[in-house]
């Protein structure tokens, strides 16, 4: 619905009619330089040490994660990437058993002093305890802490020594012999399978290198991945050659069943050596305007993340511009596995509590709050209404579900706040808090939503303003930078944030672990905490994808629209365009090492 | 002047022990935690609790001072929070696309502003100052994000004069190739002010008895402004650029943020943004130090500008 995917069928079979496409057992070719811009600057190249969407771009393209994705296949297939074959899962779900293939190599560098160094499955594990060790600082490691057996009472020990002991053999995370490592979980949680497919967790780091570097080692990325770094200026310019060193392995992905375009690129690329391009140029460029003018410039390759500034130009109406098309230029777009919310403290007196009346306030905010208007004013069309906190593509979504418990219905919203008291008794023009008898004082309220202060936040503000002044409730906004918020809220101290999620492995437990009553204060933004929730919260970790999970995902998600701890905003729509010259992009919802994947064909 | 200079370095000395202070207390009471932005979206009260024995900042307040008096010092302010790079390189990395675009725009700006000023200023009241005044004015009411908008559209995709932007690791190359146009931009926006308040300085100037002296005794008009208005002119000029040199040092984030050039103004704006807080302190620091020796070495200027002028 969202994805144009015929233009690159057409662009693809277009090569093909004209002899152009590129021969089959074509290598990396040294002359195919592609490149594009990040919006943000890169911050390091360590895995354990980064978090942010693109430094985690450049780790998934030069370190190999233990799993991948079928590039193609939607929903998101793991597939075995270092892996002789996929994890065998044993134990009901806790016990996790890896075979690394042999004959994979890191890239030379100093710290192997002349030698080659071949991956083996004491690299996983070190690499997994590096995100334990306090000296690293990582900010991934809240996605493994307390699920690996062994390893909380190793952290809670270098926490007291600040000395992380790599010797240790630990029952939950070891290697069995060179290439065979286990991870042994506290309890069952068939989300680990993900985990091995994010590199910021499970990427493959030499102990040498890390040794050999040091504090610098964020410097120095030394991979197993398809690309190594060539040339780096900080936050300027970054330079990937091919490794010529890296393994024998072919282009194979399968898209779904009907996806013209997806098939195109299958058909035409399948059994090629990838990497294709033997250069990736990625460019540094924060502003909207200069990465726009210097893709229409044909200076970039690709587009990625269109700036919303330039949507109407661009793709008016969701379909590629007549100036572009003619270009012969394909658009991507689909909605980001990703969420906006905002959400109230369920321990604030005002808007938080679950009894009747506070429900009642919360869903009347709900409903008087038009998502519409901030689609189209404020995203300018570039993100389409939440219905679920799951965002899109992700195991459990359901992109039929409806409800009306999060419709814009501003008549239903004032009637609801009438009807639980929320009257305006001293007639001031604002709602004020119930009363028990009508002889009680009035006592007035006023809700203060926290948000950063920068330009893209303002039409947002002004619109939950305008909807909240209609419904008589009185809104103040609490600037503040986004750490200063962060910090707030860990803290309990924000009524109510929009702070938005992106989803880093493909499944609905990272956007309910938002909700999940442990982790208040922590993910857990809202603080909502919900016996019931919660149970199924943990009945749903111990089981595998499949319906029976999906069955308890719908009751959570039911759970959370009557209590309604956040007002669910969007999904953010994602389009990325690519030069006719580039063949084979495809956005994958989680992946992030998708440069193998692509060719570049300028005759 | 020996005597003077001293003097004056050592009046520099509380001058530095104020901004240090002041800088550490914004930082420390305004600037937020640290650790809290080192931790991530998701964080636990031990994760941050540690992360803040790693960066010292759970240490007692005198403590922090004296650590931070010594990384003044020493010019070693450690690492960046958020990328672990040395703070004293990444000070000295940028500075370099800094200094090639704003060095040669001081001198391109303050030589056509001089020349224009001083040319607007000898035919006072006629037609042509003031339509330089009107331009000037309606230049100085755009905003600069205007200019860079409109300029880049205009000369780097429409025209295709200059790359829309960019940067290389060749000085030739960037200074033949890709500041050009940064450079034309921070010219065309700097020099309608600039030209205004010279065009004010010569005026006062000409306004002044030993012009009118020297005009009586015959001198040649060329004479009388570029020996005698220039001359006089010239003090509160050189004020004028001693103010305005420390800010070619950090550069203007706006041009370097547009044309992603890899400068000192760009990198303090991602620092901020990141609450970087070695960068901004060594920035900081820097910045008040390197203000007081330019103030001092105009101070000194003056006295070979203006001959009257004495050191005391």
């Amino acid at each position: 619905m969202y994805s144009t995917r015929l233009l690159p069928a057409l662009v693809i079979a277009g090569l093909l009619a004209t002899g152009l496409a590129p021969a089959p057992s074509a290598a990396a070719d040294s002359s195919k330089v592609f490149r594009y811009a990040f919006r943000v600057a890169e911050t390091s190249f360590d895995p354990a040490a980064v978090s942010d969407l693109y430094s985690s771009t450049v780790i998934a393209n030069v370190f190999d994660a233990p799993l991948g994705y079928d590039f193609l296949a939607r929903p998101s297939k793991l597939v075995p990437n270092t892996l002789a074959e996929m994890p065998t899962v044993s134990e009901g779900g806790t016990l996790y058993t890896m075979r690394v293939k042999p004959g994979i190599y890191f890239i030379d560098d100093p710290a192997f002093h002349g030698k080659k160094r071949e991956l083996v499955a004491e690299d996983y594990v070190y690499s997994i305890k590096r995100l334990f060790d306090p000296k690293v600082k990582s900010p991934n490691l809240y996605q493994l802490e307390g699920y690996i057996l062994g390893m909380d009472e190793a952290l809670a020990k270098a926490r007291k020594t600040n000395r992380f002991d790599f010797d240790e053999r630990l029952e939950g995370l070891h290697a069995l012999d060179r290439y065979t490592w286990q991870v042994r979980l506290k309890q069952p949680n068939y989300n680990f399978l993900y985990y091995l497919a994010h590199c910021n967790l499970t990427c493959a780091v030499a102990r040498e290198v890390v040794e050999h570097y040091g504090e610098k080692v964020g410097e120095h990325p030394v991979g197993t991945g398809p690309f190594k770094l060539t040339f780096w200026k900080r936050s300027s310019k970054m330079v990937f050659d091919a490794n010529p060193a890296y393994r024998q392995e072919t282009y194979d992905a399968t898209p779904p069943a009907g996806d013209a375009g997806g098939e195109a690129i299958a058909a035409t690329l399948k059994g090629r050596k990838m990497p294709m391009v033997g250069r990736i140029e990625v460019y540094v460029i924060e502003e909207p305007q200069p990465r726009w003018l210097a893709f229409l410039n044909n200076e970039h390759d690709f587009v990625e993340r269109v700036p919303e500034e330039f949507a109407t130009v661009a793709f008016p109406g969701g379909v590629l511009a007549p100036n572009l098309q003619r270009r012969g230029m394909v658009l991507d777009r689909n909605p980001g596995m990703e969420l906006t919310y905002s959400y109230f403290a369920m321990q604030d007196p005002v808007v938080g509590g679950y009894e009747p009346q506070k429900i009642a306030l919360r869903r009347a905010i709900v409903l008087g709050q038009d998502v519409g208007s901030e689609i189209s004013i404020a995203r300018k069309s570039q993100a389409i209404p939440a219905h679920s906190p799951i965002g899109p593509g992700a195991s459990g979504y359901d992109e039929n579900f409806r409800s009306t418990a999060s419709e814009y219905n501003p008549a239903k919203s004032k009637a609801l706040l009438d009807m639980y008291g929320y009257v305006d008794c001293n007639g001031d023009g604002w709602r004020d808090l119930p009363r028990e008898k009508p002889a009680d004082e009035c006592k007035s309220f006023s809700i203060e939503y926290a948000s950063a202060p920068n330009a893209d936040q303002k039409p947002i503000d002004e619109n939950w303003k305008k909807n909240m002044d209609a419904i008589g409730i009185n809104m103040r906004f609490k600037k503040a930078k986004w750490p200063d918020l962060l910090k707030a809220s860990q803290a309990g101290k924000l009524q109510m944030w929009g702070p938005g999620w992106s989803a880093t492995v493909p499944d609905a437990d990272v956007f309910f672990v938002m909700l999940y009553g442990p982790n208040a204060g922590q993910a857990n933004h809202a603080r909502f905490q919900l016996p019931e929730f919660d149970r199924l919260y943990l009945q749903a970790k111990r089981l595998p994808d499949g319906p029976e999970r999906n069955a308890i995902y719908r009751e959570m998600n039911r759970l959370f629209l009557v209590y309604a701890p956040w007002r669910l905003g969007t999904h953010r729509i994602l389009s990325d365009i690519s030069q006719p010259w580039t063949i084979g992009y495809r956005r994958h919802p989680v992946m992030r090492g998708w440069w193998k994947y692509i060719d570049i064909n300028r005759s | 002047m020996t005597a003077y200079v001293v003097r004056r370095l050592w009046q520099m000395i509380p001058t530095l022990a104020g901004v240090i202070l002041l800088i550490f207390f914004l930082f420390n009471w305004v600037g937020g935690d640290p650790a809290q932005v080192l931790a991530g979206k998701i964080s636990n009260p031990e994760q941050i609790a540690n992360i803040r024995k790693q960066l010292g900042v759970d240490e007692p307040y005198w403590y922090q001072l004296w650590v931070f008096v010594k990384q003044v010092f020493t010019f070693d302010f450690g690492r960046s929070w958020s990328t672990n790079e040395e703070v004293s390189r990444i000070l000295l990395t940028r500075v370099g696309p800094t200094l090639t675009i704003m060095v040669p725009v001081l001198i391109i700006e303050t030589t056509l502003a001089v020349t224009f000023a001083i040319m607007v200023a000898y035919v006072r009241g006629t037609l042509t100052d003031r339509m330089i005044m009107i331009v000037c004015t309606t230049a100085m009411s755009i905003s600069f994000l205007v200019y860079i908008i409109v300029f880049q559209w205009l000369f780097g995709f429409i025209l295709g004069w200059f790359p829309v932007q960019g940067w290389s690791e060749s000085f030739w190359k960037n200074l033949s190739t890709y500041a050009p146009l940064p450079i034309l931009l921070a010219v065309a926006v700097g020099l309608a002010p600039q030209l205004r308040l010279y065009r004010s300085f010569f005026l006062e100037e000409i306004n002044q008895d030993y012009v009118r002296t020297a005009r009586a005794k015959g001198l040649p008009e060329k004479k009388v402004m570029m020996k005698h208005v220039l001359r006089n002119a010239l003090i509160p000029i050189l004020t004028n650029i001693g103010i305005y040199l420390p800010s070619v040092f950090v550069g203007s984030f706006l041009l370097e943020v547009f044309f992603s050039i890899p400068g000192l103004g760009r990198e303090i704006i991602t620092a901020v943004n990141r609450s970087d807080f070695p960068v901004i302190k060594a920035v900081t620091v820097y910045l008040a130090m390197l203000t007081m020796i330019i103030n001092l070495l105009v101070d000194v200027m003056y006295k070979f500008v203006d001959p009257r002028v004495s050191f005391k």
